[in-house]
């Protein structure tokens, strides 16, 4: 299995071609059709103020990074729009409340990332080693805690079945 | 070649491709308070002997940084922020490695995230880095190498008008490198702060400020005109950032 960072290199090229310059959001595992698949939504690169609510979904391969699909938000939504219109703005940043600098969470986010390419080797199985278990709940905690409330439905609605998997062994 | 000879050479000034009012008061500026358009004369530049330096490239070497990497983003492949803020330092504006690569990061101008290596994190293109120039004030435009506004006599031009100039070049052919040629295209950004020209005004080569080589000369390294046609004028993707206006205030 290629690591998720050769896949974000290779397929940025890709997202930029059909979305021009847009941010992408961390990735997501998901179960489609008993195949392994990572979901990323994707944000405007507007100046942090102004930037709005995610406007595609992109699917592809965990193993290759091959991408299968891209959902425009309007035909596939996260959430219900009526609920977050597409011109939402979203701290995409620290989340409020939290006395981090830009260099603190930077570093937990990192650390967020090196831990995903752990947890890739063994998402969705049914039993964990306690190793596996402390790593998914170090994950589960810094990732909740160092995301914006904001983004956290977008993130639940690229895959449920992560969540409740990680629920489940956290 | 005697002194008076040589003074007849003089790089033209002539009014630049963007020439504005405003320009041309630093232009005045510069020359009144000492931009050097009159040549360094050096001994110790290889095969050019004597060798005749503008832009004031050893002077202003101590003031810029040669070293990429070394910022709190743990980004250690942006030569191209490195080069952005020695332009804006040259151009008298307060700039340095750390605040420029935090500003490209928060204003995603530059290639970030947490999952990719240091070594990745920081790469720039052209259109990021005259953004970055917008978003401090100073005005750019990119030139393809290929093209006559981006050859080698075209970036000399510049250099001694007083433009500040950055360019893409491929690293491998720069430091005859074989690690460092990849696929042979554009990899590696560097500052332009001197011309070498020989006694008949023939150009040589350039004084570059490189900031992925790590020596004592890195701030001002001759390359000459031949490494530079092949590590820059040959290169696909290979191009001049050059601010508008004559701004260096060296």
């Amino acid at each position: 299995m290629k690591k998720y960072y050769e896949i974000l290199e290779k397929n940025k090229k890709v997202i930029a071609d059909l979305c021009g310059n847009c941010s992408i959001s961390f990735p997501v595992p998901d179960l489609v059709n008993s195949i392994l698949v990572e979901k990323v939504f994707l944000y405007p690169s507007s100046p942090a103020e102004v930037r709005t609510r995610p406007f595609a979904l992109v699917t592809s391969a965990m193993e290759d990074g091959t991408i299968l699909k891209y959902e425009n938000a309007y035909v596939f939504d996260f959430v219900p729009t009526q609920k977050y219109p597409f011109e939402e703005k979203i701290n995409y940043g620290i989340p409020d409340g939290e006395k981090k600098s830009p260099g603190e969470h930077r570093l937990e986010m990192e650390l967020l990332a090196k831990l995903y390419e752990e947890i890739r080797s063994f998402v969705f199985e049914e039993s964990l080693t306690a190793d596996q278990k402390e790593l998914l709940t170090k994950y589960y905690v810094i990732f909740e805690k160092s995301v914006p409330v904001a983004q956290l439905p977008f993130y639940d609605g690229m895959s449920e079945k992560y969540k409740k998997w990680m629920v489940e062994h956290v | 070649m005697n002194e008076l000879e040589f003074e007849r050479y003089q790089p033209e000034i002539v009014p630049d491709f963007h020439e504005s009012n405003e320009a041309m008061e630093v232009k005045e500026w510069n020359e009144a308070e000492g931009f050097n358009m009159q040549p360094d004369v050096r001994h110790d530049i290889p095969g050019v002997e004597p060798a005749f330096v503008y832009g004031n490239a050893y002077e202003v070497a101590d003031s810029l940084d040669d070293n990429q990497g070394d910022n709190s983003y743990n980004a250690e492949g942006n030569c191209g922020l490195v080069s952005t803020s020695n332009v804006l330092t040259l151009c008298g504006i307060e700039a340095d490695e750390e605040r420029i690569t935090g500003e490209a990061i928060e204003n995603q101008l530059c290639n970030y995230s947490p999952f990719l290596p240091p070594e990745s994190r920081g790469g720039v293109n052209d259109t990021q880095i005259i953004e970055l120039f917008k978003l401090n004030g100073v005005e750019a435009t990119a030139f393809p190498a290929k093209s006559e506004e981006g050859s080698c006599e075209a970036v000399a031009r510049y250099v001694e008008e007083g433009h500040g100039v950055a360019i893409g070049i491929n690293a491998g052919y720069a430091w005859q490198s074989l690690a460092g040629v990849n696929d042979g295209s554009a990899n590696h950004e560097i500052t332009v702060t001197g011309t070498v020209r020989d006694e008949a005004g023939r150009l040589q080569g350039f004084i570059v400020c490189d900031s992925g080589l790590i020596g004592e000369d890195s701030s001002a390294r001759f390359m000459s005109l031949e490494t530079m046609e092949d590590a820059y004028e040959d290169v696909p993707g290979a191009s001049a950032v050059v601010t508008n206006e004559a701004l260096r205030a060296c």
